[in-house]
C-alpha cells in the first residue's frame, strides 16, 4: 500500500521536482507549488513529502552547493527516478481512464 | 548581514532534528528566513522560522534516511575475526597457554564435579514416576529403655491393605534382602561365592521399579518361585560367556539350600540407585525358609521383614496416605505397640539418615553441595585468570582498538570481537577438557565409586548444561575486557597516551585477592580433612589394622578345632574370634538387653561383642580393672567385661563394677533363655564402630563359640602366600564353604567411604585450584616484569642489586596473597568447624594446618612470581634501556 499509493500533495511535489529538473531543493519546490496552485505551502510539509518519496524510491537526492544565504549549509537537490516517473504516469493514466468513463456516461 | 535567525530556535533545531536531514533543513530555513526578512519584515520572518523549526522537529524525526549499508560481507568479517584471533593466540604464546591450560583444567574439574553432583542429586530417578513413589518404614520405642528408633522396613501386610483402602494408590511392591549374606553356587562349574545382594520380591516389582532386562519378562518370571533373575555381572561371574538362561544356581545359607533356574538377565543398576540387586527371586520362594510353624514373615503385621513401596496417583498428598497407614497400624497392631509409619519419598532415600537396616549407606547432601561450590569456584578462578590477563595486555590491544575505531569500527563490533575471542578460547579449552575428562574417567570412577562412561558426558542433557556453562564462562570472562578495551578513545591511544587506568589495576588486584582467598580456603580445608582422616585411622583399634585379616565363620561351635587347624600355619602370628567389626547399626540391630539384678530390673540396651581371650591382646585393649578372659577357665565363656562407658552409665567406679552379676537373654527368639555371668574386668573405651558416633556402652562376652568372624594377624606382608595356605587349612575343615576373607582396614574404610572420597577429591581439586591460580599469577607477574623492563634497566644502571629488584617485583603480589590469607582464615575456621561437627571424635583445629597452608601459598607465590622476575632482574640493562 505504502509503496504504490501516491497522495495528492505527494503527486504535486513529485511533479514540481520533475519540472524543476536540476535545481529542485526544498525552498524552490515549495515556491513552484505555491505559484502553480496559488495556495500557501509549509516548508515542513514539503520536507516530509520529499523524504517519504525518497524512501519510496520515486526520488533520489544529492547535495548541491552551499550559499551564504543558506548560512553555509548545502542544498539537497532532488531528482525524479524512472520509478517515480512511472508512478506519475500511472496516476495520470488512472485519471484519464476514469475521465473517459465520465464523458461516456454524460453522452 | 545584520539579522540572524533566532539563535534559540536554531539550537533547538540542531539538537532535535534528525542528523541526516539537519543540513538541508537548516539551509532551507535559513534561505526562507532571509527571503521573509526582505519581504515582510523581521517579526514575520522570526515567527515563521520558529513555526518551521517546530514542524521540522515534530515531524522530521519520523523518517531516518537509511545509513549506507556495510559493504563488508559477513563471511569476510568472520574470516578477519578468526585471522586476528589466531594471530593474537600465536603472538602471546605464554598468556594463550595460561588461559587455555587454566580453562581446560577448570572445565575438566567442573565436568567431573558436575557428573558427581548430578549423580548424587538424581538418586533413584531412573525408576518410572519416581517422584510419586514412597517407602513405608516404621518408628517405635525400643524395648527396654524406650529410645525411639526407625526401622527402614515395615510389616508386609500394611501396604497391601493401604492399596485396598486408598484408591489413589496406583501400585505397590515389596522385597526383602533376607539372608544377608548368603552363598550362591554354580554346581556344574564349581563356582561358589558369598553374595550380599540377593533380593526376594513380589511379582509386582516392575510396577514400581525400573528393571532393564537383557532377556526375559520380569513380571512373568517372578510369578514362578523356581526362577531367579540375575544381573549381567553375575552372569559373567558364574557362567562366563555361556548362556545362563535355563541354568541352575544354588542359593544356600545356614544349612538350607534352594535350587533356582536362571530365567532372566537384567542390566546392573546405575550408581545412583539406593539399592543394587544382583539376584531377584520371588518372595514366595522364601516360604520353605520361613513358613516353619505356619509362620509367614512376608505377609505379617508385626514382623517388619520387607521393604514396602507404593506409588500414588500424581498430585495426591502423601499426608493422606500417612493418615490411612496410621489407621491401619492401629487396627492391626496390639495396643501396647505404639509404632508409627514413616513415609520416605523414593527420590529422597539416598539422603535419608538415621534409619536402621538400610540397604546401603546413605549419602550426605552437604558433600554434594560442597563439591558443587568447589566446581563453581574453580571455574571462577579460571575466568578471573582470563580477565586479568586480557586487561593486563590491554596496552598492546589498545593500539589495535584505536586503529579500528579510527577506521570507523563501531563499539558494538569491538565488544563482539572481544567476547567472540573469549568464546573461542573457552570453546577450545572445553574440547580439551572433554578429552581429558574422558581419559581420566576410570580414575575418577575409582575415586568416587561411581560408574561414569563417555555417554554420561555426552548424553544430551549433560552436554547441553555444560555448553550453557561454557557460554556463561566465556561471556563472563570476555565481558570485562570487552567493555574495558572498547571504551578507549582512539585519539588518546594513537597520540601515544599511556593507558594505565588505576581502575583496571585495582580491579585486577581485587580479583587476585578473591582467587587466592578461595585457594587458601581450599588448602586449609584439605589439610584439616586430612588431619581428621589420619585421626580416624590412627584410632586405637585401628593400630596395625592393615595386617589383620578377617574370615567369616561358617558355623557355630567348632571354634577351638578351627583354631588348632589355623595356628599350625606359620603365617599366623595371632588369632582371635570376635563378632564382626566394626559394629554398624545401619546393618541391623546390635544392641541387646542386659539386666543387672543387684541394681534393679531395668534393662540396659547395650552393644554386645562376643570375643575370646586373645581379642584384648590383638587389639591392644587396656584393662583398667579386673582381668581378661581366660581359656583355662570354662566359666569365663559366660562372664563379661564392660567398657568404661558402660560403667559410667551405671554411675559406678570400675572397682565397684567388677564382680557384678549380669543377666542376658542370649536367644532373640526365646525369651526364657537367660544366662547369668559375672563382670570380671573393665576395659578402656576403644572405637569399635564409626567415629562419627560417640562410644556407647559395650559388653564383651566370653561366648566366643558364637562369634561371627575370625581375626588373623599375619606375620609378614606376603599376603598371597599366607592366604593360599590358610585356605588349604580351611578346606580341610569346611570343604564346601568358601574361604571368605577381607582386611580390617578396608572394612573400617568403608565406614568412612564418603570422608575418604571427600579427602581425595579435596586433594585433587585443591591441587587444580593452586595450579590454575598460580598460572594466573605467573601471567600477571610476567606482564609486570615486561612493563617495568626499562625501569629495571635504569635501576640497575644506578646500582640496584638483583635482590632489590626481586623485592620490587614480588612485593605487590606477596601483599595481595597475604590479604587473601587473612580473608580466608575466618572462612576456613567456620566451614571446618561445622564439618567436624559430624564426628563425635574429632581433631582440634590445629594451627599447623593454617600456618602450613599460609607458608605453602607464600612459597608458591614466590616461586611463581620469582621465575619471571629473576629473568627480568638479571637481564642486561643495556638491552632493556636501548630497547627503543
Amino acid at each position: 500500500m505504502k509503496g504504490t499509493y501516491l497522495g495528492e500533495f505527494e503527486e504535486l511535489v513529485l511533479l514540481a521536482t520533475g519540472i524543476m529538473s536540476d535545481d529542485a531543493y526544498g525552498v524552490a519546490i515549495r515556491k513552484e507549488i505555491e505559484t502553480q496552485t496559488k495556495r500557501a505551502v509549509n516548508i515542513g510539509a514539503v520536507h516530509t513529502a520529499l523524504h517519504r518519496l525518497e524512501e519510496k524510491g520515486y526520488l533520489k537526492s544529492k547535495f548541491g552547493e552551499a550559499t551564504l544565504v543558506r548560512g553555509g549549509k548545502r542544498k539537497r537537490i532532488f531528482a525524479l527516478t524512472p520509478f517515480g516517473l512511472k508512478a506519475l504516469k500511472k496516476a495520470q493514466a488512472l485519471r484519464s481512464n476514469m475521465w473517459s468513463k465520465l464523458i461516456l456516461q454524460r453522452n | 548581514m545584520k539579522q540572524q535567525p533566532p539563535r534559540l530556535a536554531k539550537s533547538i533545531l540542531r539538537r532535535f532534528c534528525h542528523v541526516s536531514f539537519l543540513e538541508e533543513v537548516e539551509g532551507d530555513l535559513n534561505e526562507q528566513f532571509y527571503e521573509r526578512l526582505a519581504g515582510s519584515g523581521s517579526f514575520n520572518a522570526r515567527l515563521h522560522y520558529w513555526i518551521d523549526v517546530t514542524r521540522a522537529v515534530a515531524s522530521g524525526n519520523d523518517y531516518g534516511r537509511t545509513e549506507p549499508r556495510s559493504r563488508v560481507a559477513i563471511g569476510d568479517s568472520m574470516a578477519h575475526f578468526f585471522k586476528i584471533f589466531f594471530r593474537n593466540l600465536k603472538h602471546n604464546r605464554s598468556s594463550s597457554f595460561i588461559n587455555i591450560a587454566g580453562l581446560a583444567l577448570s572445565l575438566m574439574s567442573f565436568v567431573a564435579i558436575y557428573l558427581y553432583v548430578s549423580d548424587e542429586l538424581t538418586f533413584d530417578s531412573f525408576h518410572p514416576n519416581a517422584d510419586n513413589v514412597y517407602r513405608i518404614s516404621h518408628s517405635y520405642k525400643r524395648h527396654g529403655d524406650g529410645v525411639a528408633e526407625t526401622d527402614a522396613r515395615a510389616g508386609g501386610l500394611f501396604v497391601v491393605e493401604l492399596k485396598e483402602a486408598m484408591p489413589e494408590v496406583e501400585a505397590y511392591t515389596r522385597f526383602s534382602r533376607f539372608g544377608y549374606p548368603g552363598f550362591v553356587k554354580n554346581e556344574k562349574a564349581n563356582i561358589m561365592n558369598e553374595e550380599q545382594q540377593f533380593f526376594w520380591a513380589d511379582s509386582t516389582y516392575t510396577d514400581i521399579f525400573n528393571l532393564p532386562m537383557i532377556s526375559g519378562n520380569p513380571s512373568v518370571i517372578l510369578r514362578d518361585p523356581q526362577n531367579v533373575i540375575i544381573s549381567e555381572s553375575m552372569a559373567k561371574k558364574y557362567f562366563g560367556t555361556a548362556d545362563p538362561i535355563g541354568q541352575e544356581l544354588i542359593y544356600s545359607r545356614t544349612g538350607m539350600a534352594f535350587t533356582f533356574v536362571v530365567a532372566g538377565i537384567m542390566r546392573d543398576y546405575p550408581s545412583n540407585a539406593h539399592f543394587h540387586p544382583d539376584y531377584i527371586a520371588s518372595n514366595v520362594a522364601l516360604g520353605p525358609l520361613w513358613k516353619r510353624d505356619g509362620y509367614d514373615r512376608v505377609n505379617d503385621w508385626g514382623d517388619a521383614f520387607t521393604y514396602s513401596f507404593f506409588r500414588l496417583i500424581n498430585g495426591t498428598d502423601p499426608a493422606k496416605a500417612k493418615e490411612a497407614l496410621t489407621r491401619i497400624f492401629r487396627k492391626h497392631l496390639p495396643p501396647e505397640r505404639t509404632d508409627v509409619p514413616v513415609l520416605t519419598k523414593l527420590t529422597a532415600l539416598h539422603f535419608t539418615h538415621g534409619m536402621l537396616v538400610e540397604l546401603e549407606l546413605p549419602g550426605d547432601k552437604r558433600y554434594a553441595y560442597i563439591a558443587a561450590s568447589v566446581g563453581v569456584m574453580v571455574l571462577i578462578i579460571a575466568a578471573i585468570n582470563y580477565m586479568n590477563l586480557a586487561t593486563a595486555r590491554s596496552v598492546r590491544r589498545s593500539r589495535e582498538v584505536g586503529l579500528r575505531k579510527t577506521f570507523g569500527v563501531r563499539r558494538s563490533s569491538l565488544i563482539f570481537q572481544f567476547i567472540g575471542e573469549s568464546v573461542m578460547l573457552v570453546s577450545i579449552s572445553f574440547v580439551i577438557s572433554l578429552a581429558l575428562t574422558v581419559m581420566l574417567l576410570p580414575f575418577f570412577n575409582q575415586l568416587t565409586g561411581k560408574a561414569f562412561d563417555i555417554y554420561s558426558v555426552i548424553d544430551g542433557n549433560a552436554l547441553l548444561i555444560l555448553l550453557g556453562v561454557v557460554l556463561f564462562v566465556a561471556i563472563l570472562s570476555g565481558s570485562y575486557p570487552a567493555f574495558y578495551l572498547s571504551r578507549f578513545k582512539p585519539g588518546d591511544i594513537l597520540k601515544g597516551k599511556m593507558i594505565t587506568g588505576t581502575g583496571a589495576e585495582n580491579f585486577r588486584k581485587t580479583l587476585v585477592v578473591f582467587q587466592f582467598s578461595i585457594t587458601v580456603l581450599l588448602l586449609i580445608s584439605a589439610a584439616v580433612i586430612h588431619n581428621q582422616l589420619t585421626f580416624i585411622q590412627s584410632g586405637k583399634l585401628a593400630a596395625q589394622k592393615e595386617q589383620i585379616m578377617t574370615v567369616r565363620l561358617a558355623d557355630v561351635g567348632n571354634q577351638d578345632q578351627l583354631r588348632q587347624l589355623m595356628i599350625q600355619n606359620k603365617e599366623v602370628k595371632e588369632l582371635s574370634f570376635s563378632d564382626h567389626l566394626p559394629r554398624q547399626s545401619n546393618m541391623g540391630f546390635i544392641t541387646m538387653p542386659f539386666v543387672i539384678p543387684s541394681l534393679g530390673k531395668e534393662e540396659h540396651m547395650w552393644d554386645g561383642l562376643r570375643v575370646d581371650e586373645s581379642f584384648a591382646k590383638m587389639f591392644n585393649l587396656e584393662l583398667i580393672e579386673g582381668r581378661n578372659f581366660s581359656m583355662a577357665l570354662p566359666a569365663d565363656t559366660s562372664n563379661f567385661i564392660l567398657n568404661e562407658a558402660a560403667v559410667e552409665s551405671l554411675s559406678l567406679t570400675p572397682e565397684q563394677a567388677v564382680g557384678l552379676t549380669i543377666t542376658i537373654n542370649v536367644d532373640y527368639w526365646d525369651a526364657s533363655h537367660h544366662v547369668n555371668g559375672k563382670v570380671i574386668g573393665v576395659v578402656k573405651d576403644f572405637p569399635y564402630g564409626s567415629v562419627r558416633d560417640a562410644i556407647t556402652p559395650l559388653v564383651l562376652s566370653g561366648r566366643y563359640q558364637h562369634s561371627e568372624t575370625m581375626n588373623i594377624r599375619l606375620t609378614d606382608d606376603n599376603y598371597s602366600e599366607a592366604i593360599t595356605s590358610l585356605e588349604k587349612s580351611w578346606k580341610k575343615m569346611y570343604p564346601s564353604n568358601p574361604f571368605k576373607y577381607w582386611f580390617l582396614d578396608q572394612e573400617f574404610g568403608r565406614l568412612y567411604k564418603q570422608e575418604m572420597q571427600l579427602g581425595k577429591l579435596a586433594d585433587y581439586f585443591t591441587g587444580f585450584t593452586i595450579v590454575i591460580a598460580c598460572l594466573g599469577l605467573f601471567g600477571l607477574a610476567s606482564f609486570t616484569a615486561e612493563q617495568k623492563t626499562k625501569e629495571i634497566g635504569i635501576r640497575k644502571v644506578l646500582g640496584a642489586s638483583i635482590g632489590q629488584i626481586l623485592v620490587l617485583l614480588t612485593n605487590k603480589f606477596i601483599g595481595l596473597v597475604l590479604i587473601s590469607y587473612v580473608i580466608a582464615i575466618p572462612l576456613a575456621l567456620y566451614f571446618m568447624n561445622s564439618w567436624l561437627e559430624n564426628f563425635a571424635y574429632k581433631v582440634p583445629l590445629h594451627w599447623p594446618a593454617f600456618v602450613g597452608a599460609g607458608l605453602l601459598i607464600l612459597l608458591l607465590t614466590y616461586i611463581t612470581v620469582g621465575i619471571e622476575s629473576i629473568r627480568a632482574a638479571i637481564a642486561n640493562p643495556v638491552d632493556s634501556i636501548r630497547h627503543e
